[in-house]
C-alpha cells in the first residue's frame, strides 16, 4: 500500500514537469527531440552562418580587390577574418556534418531515433547560443581579432597590456569552449546511438560508408576537444586572471599553446573532410548503379585516417623551429596520411568505372568533389616537404590548399548531399535544371577565387593581411580571386532560389527518387516521425538494393520482379510507435551557457551566477520531468 | 676581410623556369617581384624551390591524370539504352594493392631528398656570421653579434645588409607575440616566438655582388599574424659586395658627436624618445658594453635611431624614408599606420617606461606635450642629416 501511495504523491508533483505534447506547428520545433527536424534545425541554422561567413569573405575579397584598399580598416579586416575562420569551421562544416548525420544516421541503420534524444536537442541549441554568442560580440565591444587559431601570447595577453585590446579573444575563447560543449554531447550520441541502435543484421561492415565517416569523426571530436578546451580555458585564464601558461617572461611557453590547439586542430581537418567522403561514398555508387569499389577499403583508409591524422599535427608547426629530428617525424607521417587518402579517391573512380552514370546534380557535385579535392590533397602533400613548406607557409598557397579541399571538397559533397537527399527529407525534388546551373557556377567561381592563390601564395603573399603594396603582381590575380568570390555568392544565391521555389513547385518525390541503396530509401519521403513501421531486418551492405536487385552469372545486374519499395509497405499510421517525448529542458539548460558566457567575458560573477543557475534548473527540470508525456501513447 | 665561401650557384633547373613561363603566360609577371619565392637568389631559397619544381611536376601529373580520369569515367560511361545493368564489381584486391603501394614509393623518394634537405638545412654553417633578429609589433630589429670572428654588437631596424656569398646564421627571437621571419628570394621563413630561439641559414649568392643596385634589394614580410599591423610588418635585405658591407658596417658603430646629442636632448626633454629608442651617444659606456657584446642594448621597444638617415625606409619598411614622410609619422603616428585612423595605438602612458608599449606616440593630440607640425620637421631633419652618406 505505502509503495502505491508514493508512486501516486511522485506523478502529481511530476505533473507540474508535464512533456509537452505538441508535435507540429513552430513550437513543436522548440521542444522537439525528433532527430530529423533537430537535423533540419541544424542545417538550415548552419546555412544561415554560412551566409554570414561568405559575406565576411566577400568583404574580405573587396577589401584586396586592390592594392592599399580602403575598404575595410586592418581592425575590422582582422575581425573579419578571424570570424570567416571560425564560422565556417565551428558554425558551417561541423554542424552541416551533424545535420546530414542526425537525419541520415538513424534512418540508415534502421533506428527510430538516436540514442539520447534530448542529449541531441541540447547539442544543437547550444551550438545555436554558441553561434549567436560568438556572433553578439560585433556590437559588444568587438569581435575576436586573433585569427580563427588564436595564437599565443596575442590572445592571450591581458587586455590591458595591449596585444589585442578588446574582448574579441574572450568572446573567441569562452564561445568556442560553448560549442564544444555542443559538439562532444553530439558526438557521444552518435557514437552510442551507432553502436547500441542498429536494426537487426545490421553489422558493422554492414553500415553505409557515410555511417562510419561519421562513427569516425564522433571518435574523433571526443578525444580532440579536451586539449582545446583546456587551452583555451588556459587563454582565458592568462588574459583575465594573470597566469602565465602562455607569458615566456615568467615562465609559460607561447609554443605550447600551439601543441594543443593543433593536436585539436589536425584532427578536426578530418572532423570536417570524412563526412564529405562518406556523402560521396554513397552518391557515387547510386548513379553510377554499383556498389562502392573496395568498400572494406574504404572504410578501412577512413580509419587509418583517423588514426594517422593523431600523428600529423606539428606539420602546422614546422616553422616554429621544432628542430630537424621532430619536423622529420611529422613530415614523413603527413606524407603518409596521403596514401589512404589517394586509395579513397582511386576507389571512387573504380566505382563509376564501368558503370550506367546518371549525370544529376548530385552526381555533378560528387565528381566535383573527387577532382577538386584531389588537387587540395596534392598541394596538402607538397606541404610534407618540409624545405619548401618554408616558403608556403602562412601564405596564400596555403589558403589555396585548405579551400580546395574544404569547400572544393567538403561544400561540394554537402550540395551533393543536399541535391541527394532533399527529396527524402522535403518529399520533393530540388530544381535539376537549377541545380546544374549551381554547379556550374559554384565550379567556375570556386576556382576563379582560390586557383589564383597558389600562384600569389608562391608569389610571396603572406595570409591574414589587411593590405598589399603594389608592385609584386598581386594585383591581377586578386582581382581574379575577388571576381571568383562574388560568382561563387550567385552560385550560392541560386540554390537558395532553388530551394524556396522548388517548395512551390512541389514536384513530389517518391520514396526511392534515385533507385537508392540505403535503408532511407525504403521508407515514404518525407520520413514519418517513426522513420521504421517495422524495424527492419538486414541481410547485407546495401540492403535495400539487395531486396530490388540481384546479379547474374556474369556479375550483371538483375531487376528482381517484386523488389523495391514504394512506401506501400507501410500499412498502419504507426501511432502504436512510442515515440521520445518533446521536452522543453534541453533548450533551458543551454541557454545557461551564453547568460554564465557574457559574465565571464565582462567578468560579472553575478551574471555567470544566474547562468548556472539556469543550467542547473535546466538540468534538474531534465533528471525529474516524466517520461513521456501524459496523453502518449 | 671577409671571405667568401660559397661557389656560384648552378643555373635553376628547367622546371622552374617553365613554371615562370606558364606563370608569366597566366599573366603574373614575375620579373619585378622582388619578393617572390619564384626567383631565388640565395642558397636556401633555390633548394626549396628546387625539390618544390621537381615534386610539382609528379603532383601536377597525378593531378591531370585524376582529374582526366573523372572526367572520362562521367562521360564514357553515361547511362545509355543497353548499359542499365552494369556489372557489379565489388573490388580487385590486386588494383588496391597496386594503388597502394604506387603512391608508397612516389612519397618515399620524395622523403628521402626531403629528410635529406632538412638536415642541411639544420646545420650551422663554418665561419658564418651571426645576426639576431628580433621580431617586434611591428618592426625588425637587427643585431650582428658576430661579423668575420669578431664579437662586435651592432643595432639596427628593418633593413638588413649581408655581404654577397657570405653564410650567415641567423638566430631568431622575439620578446612579444610571434612572428615569422621571411625573405622570400633569399630563405623560408621561420617564427620568433618568446622564449624560444630559432636558427636557418641563409646564404646571399655570390653574384649579386656585381648586380646594379637595384637588383641587390629584396622585400620580405612578416608572416605569421601578429595583431593589428602585420600586413604592414615588412624586411628589407640589400646584399652588398664585401667591401659595400665592410663600409657600412664601420660606420653603423660609430655614435652621436656631442653636439649632435645636444641639439638632440631639447626634444628628448620633451618628447623622451629616448624612453623608447636606443642612440649611440647618449651614454658612451652603455655603448662600449653592447658594441662589445657585454650588455644587450638598454632600450629596444622601437628602432635604433642611430643610424636611421643610412636606411632607405622606416616604420617596419611600410615608408620610403623623405622628410615629408618622416615628419608626419613623428608628427602623428596613429594616422599613419593600421589603427583606426585618428585612434592612438595600443599604448596607454607613452612617457612611462615601466609600462608595455606598442606603436609610435600620436604626439601631435599629446595633452601633457603636444607637438606642432614645425617641430617634428625640425626633428625628421635632423635625423635625415645625420647619415654616413653625403
Amino acid at each position: 500500500m505505502t509503495t502505491i501511495e508514493q508512486a501516486t504523491v511522485v506523478t502529481q508533483r511530476r505533473s507540474r514537469l508535464a512533456r509537452p505534447t505538441k508535435t507540429t506547428g513552430w513550437t513543436s520545433w522548440l521542444t522537439t527531440v525528433d532527430h530529423k527536424k533537430i537535423g533540419i534545425m541544424y542545417g538550415a541554422t548552419a546555412l544561415v552562418f554560412m551566409m554570414a561567413g561568405g559575406i565576411e569573405a566577400l568583404l574580405i575579397r573587396l577589401q584586396l580587390w586592390r592594392p592599399n584598399g580602403t575598404v575595410l580598416t586592418a581592425a575590422t579586416y582582422n575581425q573579419l577574418f578571424t570570424m570567416h575562420g571560425t564560422t565556417m569551421v565551428f558554425l558551417v562544416g561541423m554542424p552541416l556534418a551533424v545535420a546530414f548525420g542526425n537525419y541520415l544516421l538513424p534512418l540508415m541503420i534502421g533506428a527510430r531515433d538516436v540514442a539520447f534524444p534530448r542529449v541531441n536537442m541540447l547539442g544543437y541549441w547550444v551550438f545555436l547560443f554558441g553561434g549567436i554568442f560568438l556572433y553578439s560580440s560585433f556590437i559588444l565591444g568587438g569581435a575576436p581579432n586573433g585569427g580563427w587559431f588564436g595564437y599565443t601570447p596575442l590572445t592571450s595577453m591581458p587586455m590591458v597590456k595591449g596585444f589585442l585590446p578588446s574582448h574579441g579573444p574572450d568572446f573567441w575563447a569562452i564561445g568556442l569552449i560553448m560549442l564544444g560543449i555542443g559538439s562532444v554531447t553530439s558526438a557521444v550520441n552518435f557514437i552510442v546511438t551507432t553502436l547500441n541502435m542498429r536494426a537487426p543484421g545490421m553489422t558493422l561492415l554492414r553500415m553505409p560508408v557515410f555511417v562510419w565517416m561519421m562513427f569516425i569523426i564522433a571518435m574523433l571530436t571526443l578525444f580532440a576537444l579536451p586539449p582545446v578546451t583546456a587551452a583555451l580555458i588556459q587563454v582565458y585564464m592568462d588574459r583575465n586572471f594573470g597566469t602565465n601558461f602562455f607569458n615566456a617572461a615568467a615562465g609559460g611557453d607561447p609554443l605550447l599553446y600551439q601543441h594543443l590547439f593543433w593536436l585539436f586542430g589536425h584532427p578536426e581537418v578530418y572532423i570536417l573532410i570524412l563526412p564529405g567522403m562518406g556523402i560521396v561514398s554513397e552518391v557515387l555508387p547510386v548513379f553510377s548503379r554499383k556498389p562502392l569499389f573496395g568498400r572494406s577499403v574504404v572504410i578501412m583508409s577512413g580509419i587509418a585516417i583517423g588514426f594517422v591524422g593523431w600523428g600529423v599535427w606539428a606539420h602546422h608547426m614546422l616553422a616554429t623551429g621544432l628542430g630537424p629530428a621532430t619536423t622529420t617525424g611529422f613530415g614523413i607521417a603527413t606524407m603518409a596520411i596521403a596514401v589512404p587518402t589517394g586509395v579513397k579517391i582511386f576507389n571512387w573512380l573504380g566505382t563509376v568505372w564501368g558503370g550506367a552514370v546518371r549525370l544529376t546534380t548530385s552526381m555533378l557535385f560528387s565528381l566535383g568533389f573527387i577532382a577538386m579535392f584531389t588537387l587540395g590533397g596534392l598541394s596538402g602533400v607538397m606541404h610534407s616537404i618540409v624545405p619548401s613548406n618554408a616558403q608556403q607557409h602562412d601564405t596564400y598557397f596555403v589558403v589555396a590548399h585548405f579551400h580546395y579541399v574544404l569547400f572544393g571538397g567538403l561544400i561540394f559533397a554537402f550540395f551533393s548531399g543536399f541535391y541527394f537527399w532533399w527529396p527524402k527529407v522535403f518529399g520533393h525534388f530540388l530544381s535539376e535544371k537549377m541545380g546544374k546551373v549551381n554547379f556550374w557556377l559554384l565550379f567556375v567561381g570556386f576556382n576563379l577565387t582560390f586557383f589564383p592563390m597558389h600562384i600569389v601564395g608562391l608569389e610571396g603573399m603572406p595570409r591574414r593581411t589587411y593590405t598589399y603594396a603594389p608592385g609584386h603582381g598581386w594585383e591581377i590575380l586578386n582581382q581574379l580571386e575577388t571576381i571568383g568570390g562574388f560568382i561563387i555568392a550567385l552560385a550560392v544565391l541560386i540554390f537558395m532560389v532553388n530551394v524556396i521555389s522548388s517548395r512551390k513547385r512541389n514536384d513530389v518525390a517518391p520514396s526511392d527518387p534515385w533507385d537508392g541503396r540505403t535503408l532511407e530509401w525504403s521508407i515514404p519521403s518525407p520520413v514519418p516521425a517513426y522513420n521504421f513501421l517495422e524495424v527492419p531486418d538486414v541481410h547485407a551492405a546495401d540492403d535495400f538494393w539487395h531486396r530490388k536487385y540481384a546479379e547474374d552469372d556474369e556479375g550483371r545486374l538483375v531487376r528482381l520482379p517484386s523488389g523495391g519499395s514504394d512506401g506501400g509497405e507501410h500499412v498502419g499510421d504507426g501511432s502504436h510507435i512510442h515515440l521520445p517525448s518533446p521536452s522543453y529542458w534541453p533548450m533551458v539548460f543551454a541557454l545557461g551557457l551564453p547568460i554564465s558566457g557574457y559574465g565571464f567575458v565582462f567578468k560579472n560573477w553575478w551574471l555567470v551566477g544566474l547562468g548556472v543557475a539556469v543550467l542547473m534548473f535546466g538540468l534538474t527540470a531534465w533528471l525529474v520531468e516524466p517520461d513521456t508525456a501524459q496523453d502518449a501513447h | 676581410m671577409l671571405q667568401g665561401t660559397m661557389r656560384r650557384p648552378t643555373p635553376a633547373k628547367l622546371t622552374a623556369l617553365v613554371v615562370l613561363g606558364a606563370l608569366a603566360v597566366a599573366g603574373c609577371g614575375t620579373s619585378t617581384n622582388t619578393q617572390s619565392t619564384f626567383d631565388p637568389h640565395g642558397k636556401i631559397a633555390r633548394d626549396d624551390s628546387n625539390i618544390f619544381n621537381a615534386f610539382f611536376w609528379v603532383a601536377a601529373l597525378v593531378g591531370v591524370l585524376i582529374i582526366a580520369a573523372t572526367i572520362y569515367v562521367a562521360i564514357r560511361f553515361r547511362e545509355r539504352p543497353g548499359n542499365e545493368n552494369p556489372i557489379q564489381t565489388h573490388g580487385n584486391t590486386t588494383l588496391e594493392i597496386s594503388w597502394t603501394i604506387a603512391p608508397v614509393l612516389i612519397l618515399a623518394v620524395m622523403a628521402v631528398f626531403t629528410v635529406k634537405m632538412i638536415w642541411d638545412q639544420a646545420a650551422k654553417p663554418k665561419g658564418a656570421m651571426e645576426i639576431t633578429v628580433t621580431g617586434k609589433q611591428w618592426w625588425w630589429q637587427f643585431e650582428y653579434t658576430k661579423v668575420d670572428g669578431q664579437t662586435r654588437h651592432v643595432v639596427t631596424a628593418n633593413e638588413l645588409h649581408i655581404p654577397a656569398g657570405v653564410p650567415i646564421w641567423l638566430t631568431l627571437k622575439s620578446d612579444n607575440v610571434n612572428h615569422s621571419f621571411w625573405i622570400p628570394a633569399l630563405v623560408g621563413k621561420k617564427d620568433t616566438i618568446d622564449g624560444h630561439q630559432n636558427h636557418i641559414q641563409m646564404i646571399a649568392d655570390k653574384a649579386l655582388e656585381n648586380a646594379p643596385e637595384a637588383k641587390q634589394w629584396f622585400d620580405g614580410q612578416c608572416a605569421q599574424f601578429c595583431g593589428l599591423s602585420h600586413a604592414d610588418m615588412h624586411v628589407k635585405a640589400k646584399v652588398d659586395s664585401l667591401a659595400e658591407f665592410n663600409t657600412w658596417y664601420a660606420s653603423q658603430l660609430t655614435s652621436w658627436t656631442p653636439a649632435q646629442v645636444a641639439t638632440f636632448k631639447k626634444w628628448d626633454d620633451v618628447f623622451t624618445c629616448s624612453s623608447c629608442h636606443y642612440i649611440q651617444g647618449l651614454d658612451p659606456a652603455v655603448d662600449n658594453d653592447v658594441q662589445t657584446g657585454k650588455k644587450p642594448i638598454p632600450i629596444s621597444r622601437g628602432p635604433n635611431l642611430t643610424h636611421l638617415a643610412d636606411r632607405t625606409s622606416f616604420a617596419g619598411a611600410k615608408y620610403p624614408l623623405t622628410a615629408d614622410n618622416l615628419t608626419q609619422w613623428i608628427w602623428d603616428a596613429p594616422a599613419h599606420s593600421a589603427g583606426e585612423f585618428g585612434k592612438p595605438m595600443e599604448c596607454p602612458d607613452y612617457f612611462n617606461k615601466s609600462k608595455p608599449c606598442v606603436g609610435m606616440a600620436d604626439f601631435r593630440y599629446s595633452k601633457e606635450h603636444p607637438m606642432t607640425e614645425s617641430q617634428a620637421n625640425d626633428i625628421a631633419k635632423f635625423l635625415m642629416s645625420l647619415g654616413s652618406k653625403p
